[in-house]
């Protein structure tokens, strides 16, 4: 649950075995209310600017392959509230 | 000018050292006098801070401090402080974080320095974010206070420096303090 304030900064998501990375929409949120999924173009496995803004929208399912390249963050919540079921699939 | 209360009596210095030494950390509040302080704020306002951005490591403005900006007096305090002897600082950065701006801990990330020394220039409120924060790696930190006029001298010993983001209670606010690194 992210709430008002709340943010995640860029990062790779890349630990012990992660293959797939997604999210499970449990809220919307429009574009002045933040929270958008921001995936990032990279060059050299450095990111360089953003590509994609998701915003959250109830019901939806987002996924993402976890590589040396997935950089992504998620905007600050600037109002209402940001529920999502996150996780990852492992390789097996 | 310095606040007196830092200059004239040698039992405060040595108290205010006492508690470096210890606690590897100490603020000094209200370090300069109201007018020397005002001037000084002008002063960095006025610079011409220039945005960079690495997602991945920071986001901020910066800009770099003519040498001289502290009296022979600061020095001899600092020197004092840190045992160190500080003739001039040569290397002072002054940066200004506004909303969205933040910096993140990161592998290649080596803190250089012995001793860091920060100054607050702006009035801030840490509900916007923008604290300053030195972490081991044990799970104990070292917050930075963020009052106006603050000196805060900082062991670093291996620890390492973030500024948490900056959110959007913080509006149009600015958070600018000053860094320098004594080796």
């Amino acid at each position: 649950l992210y709430q008002r304030t709340h943010y995640l900064l860029p990062h790779d998501d890349q630990l012990d075995g992660r293959a797939v990375a997604f999210m499970y929409y449990l809220t919307s949120l429009n574009q002045d209310e933040g929270g958008a999924l921001c995936l990032y173009d990279s060059k050299d496995n450095t990111p360089t600017r953003i590509q994609q803004k998701i915003q959250p929208q109830k019901n939806t399912f987002v996924f993402f392959r976890v590589s040396a390249k997935s950089f992504h963050e998620i905007k600050e919540v600037l109002r209402g509230n940001r529920l999502t079921l996150t996780g990852w699939f492992y390789y097996a | 000018m310095l606040n007196r209360y830092y200059c004239e009596n040698h039992k405060n210095l040595k108290e205010i050292k006492q508690v470096l030494d210890t606690q590897e950390v100490v603020s000094l509040f209200d370090f300069l006098e109201k007018k020397e302080f005002e001037q000084i704020q002008k002063n960095i306002q006025k610079l011409p801070f220039k945005y960079e951005k690495n997602p991945l490591t920071h986001s901020y403005s910066k800009a770099v401090i003519p040498i001289g900006l502290f009296s022979n007096e600061v020095l001899r305090i600092l020197s004092v402080l840190t045992n160190k002897e500080i003739i001039n600082i040569t290397a002072m950065t002054a940066y200004k974080f506004k909303h969205h701006d933040y910096t993140l801990l990161h592998d290649t990330l080596q803190q250089k320095s012995d001793i860091e020394i920060i100054f607050n220039i702006s009035k801030w409120d840490s509900k916007c974010g923008g604290s300053v924060l030195y972490i081991d790696g044990s799970g104990d930190f070292i917050q930075v206070p963020c009052n106006a006029n603050a000196l805060t001298i900082i062991r670093t010993k291996g620890r390492k420096q973030f500024v948490k983001y900056i959110n959007c209670k913080a509006k149009k606010s600015e958070r600018i303090f000053l860094q320098t690194i004594l080796l």
